[in-house]
């Protein structure tokens, strides 16, 4: 469904800080994969998904997603088939703007933004429906601006407005870096929820490693801009967080 | 009056505030190109509709090529803005041919429209309906999905790119549409006047930042949600301070200081806040 092929990134070339982020990384990954990469900082793992969502131009390699080649598509024409959670809450959604209005723009991530007026009735309806599986009564407060919640219900909300439109991969960057650990245990088990009812294609990069033990079904290990270990399917399920610590010689 | 006529500056600047986070200062080019714009239409015999579309072009033109030079160029915006406010000055200057024009003896929207016999009642009423058109017409624009789309623009550039808005285009298109009204206003002006001055645009942006940012602590005082509610607050916003001003000029200040007093008195606007903020919290 999705292919990386001999994907190469160095930033600040030829310079004294040059960093060689991403070397010959060759990932294939099917549909309704839950992929889950792990690394330290630095590693590369953030240029990668940054390089499939397309807000980093890579230096030769191939991304095809569905047989369609889309490493020279802007980041915006990539967002039809891609949707994207920041690990910084604020980043995924306008804090200025209601909730209405985040989902409204969220729903039309796959659409052309017309001179028309799309939050009517229906709209919030649907709207309110989505979010009442939240249980965070905030169905009632679609007027409010998204600036005055908390960063667990912003992350949330992203979460959700990522299947407001029909996507292909969802692409998770450390979503829960910056929240409490209950917060963080909330949006990843949403995570969860969505993508086993979505059927979603996933990519999963984080550096918690009891994160990483619980979900997915395959792993991969990025270590310098290089695949250092990679774990599919029925091993995945048996990998404890221990066995994961090990991976790294943090001792 | 005056003030009306500022009216779809404040809503300009409004929205190259939204979009951008910072005011476009190609406002004060884009200002005077409307007003230029409307004296040479009117001495050629243009009919007064055909000015308006014009002179609007003419903004909307300015704030694209601002717009390019910022997105295409990778130039600040401060220094684009900068940058097509000095150029169009050469531009106002030669298409008027002389700095100063008077419109005294053409016919203008105001005296070719007359509901009432009473002067000032007559132009109060039409600005009232024009200015309440435009505002409709933006209002409309701003709630659209066009609408939401550029006002996330200048809120979460990232956001909005991750959901497939080529926040580029915004950009030309939020500056187009700001700096046509910017130019609206000059035109409105310059027929309230009955003169077209090639320095009228000066530090004309402080005016209009002063309205929006009246307008929007009255926004954020009344927890207005409405869009369009919030514009009414904006032209609100513009009427307070042309008043504040009119008031201290009244008060006998010298009419050169005005400059000087506008930016004082957007100083004291923006800082009141922060000064009153810092001592509530050593109140604490």
């Amino acid at each position: 469904m999705l292919e990386l092929i001999n994907i190469n990134k160095t930033f600040n070339k030829g310079q004294a800080t040059e960093t060689k982020a991403l070397s010959g990384i060759n990932i294939h990954i099917q549909r309704q994969d839950f992929l889950v990469i792990i690394g330290a900082n630095g590693s590369g793992k953030s240029t990668l998904l940054n390089a499939v969502s397309g807000s980093t131009t890579i230096d030769s390699g191939k991304i095809i997603l569905q047989e369609k080649e889309i490493q020279k598509l802007a980041e915006h024409e990539r967002s039809k088939w891609i949707a994207r959670v920041f690990q910084n809450p604020l980043a995924g959604t306008a804090p200025a703007l209601s909730i209405l209005d985040n989902f409204r723009l969220a729903a039309l991530r796959t659409a052309p933004k017309m001179l028309k007026i799309g939050t009517n009735d229906q709209f919030k309806k649907q709207v309110q429906e989505r979010i009442a599986i939240l249980a965070m009564g905030l169905e009632n407060k679609l007027d409010q601006p998204m600036g005055t919640l908390s960063g667990g219900q912003r992350q949330a909300l992203t979460l959700v407005m990522s299947v407001m439109a029909d996507l292909k991969i969802l692409l998770l960057d450390e979503p829960t870096a910056a929240l409490d650990p209950k917060s963080a245990r909330m949006v990843m088990n949403l995570a969860q929820q969505l993508i086993e009812q979505h059927h979603l294609t996933t990519i999963f990069i984080t550096h918690n490693l009891s994160e990483a033990a619980r979900y997915g079904n395959r792993l991969i290990h990025l270590q310098e801009g290089e695949i250092k270990k990679e774990v599919a399917s029925i091993e995945k399920l048996k990998l404890t967080q221990t066995e994961l610590l090990s991976w790294f010689d943090y001792f | 009056m005056q003030a009306l006529c500022f009216g779809p500056l404040a809503l300009g600047l409004f929205l190259s505030m939204k979009i951008f986070n910072i005011p476009d200062i190609t406002t004060d080019g884009s200002y005077t190109l409307g007003a230029a714009l409307t004296a040479v239409g009117m001495a050629s015999g243009l009919p007064i509709p055909l000015i308006f579309i014009i002179a609007t072009l003419g903004g909307a033109f300015g704030g694209m090529l601002t717009a390019l030079v910022h997105t295409k160029l990778k130039i600040n915006a401060l220094l684009a803005g900068i940058l097509i406010m000095t150029a169009l000055y050469s531009i106002n200057l030669t298409m008027m041919g002389r700095s100063n024009i008077p419109l005294l003896n053409y016919a203008t929207l105001f005296s070719q429209l007359s509901f009432f016999k009473t002067m000032d009642l007559n132009i109060l009423v039409i600005l009232v309906i024009f200015v309440g058109i435009v505002l409709l017409i933006i209002g409309y624009v701003l709630k659209s999905d066009f609408g939401i789309a550029m006002r996330a623009t200048g809120d979460s550039e990232t956001m909005v790119r991750a959901l497939g808005v080529n926040t580029t285009k915004m950009k030309i298109f939020g500056l187009a549409i700001s700096n046509a009204l910017v130019a609206l206003s000059g035109s409105l002006i310059a027929q309230f006047q009955g003169f077209t001055d090639i320095n009228m645009g000066i530090g004309i942006v402080i005016s209009g930042l002063g309205s929006v940012i009246v307008g929007e602590s009255l926004i954020a005082l009344f927890k207005i949600k409405n869009v369009f509610f919030s514009l009414i607050l904006i032209i609100s916003g513009a009427f307070i301070f042309q008043f504040v001003l009119a008031f201290t000029l009244n008060a006998g200040v010298n009419p050169n200081l005005l400059k000087l007093v506008t930016a004082a008195l957007v100083l004291v606007i923006v800082a009141l806040p922060r000064l009153g903020f810092s001592s509530k919290i050593k109140g604490i």
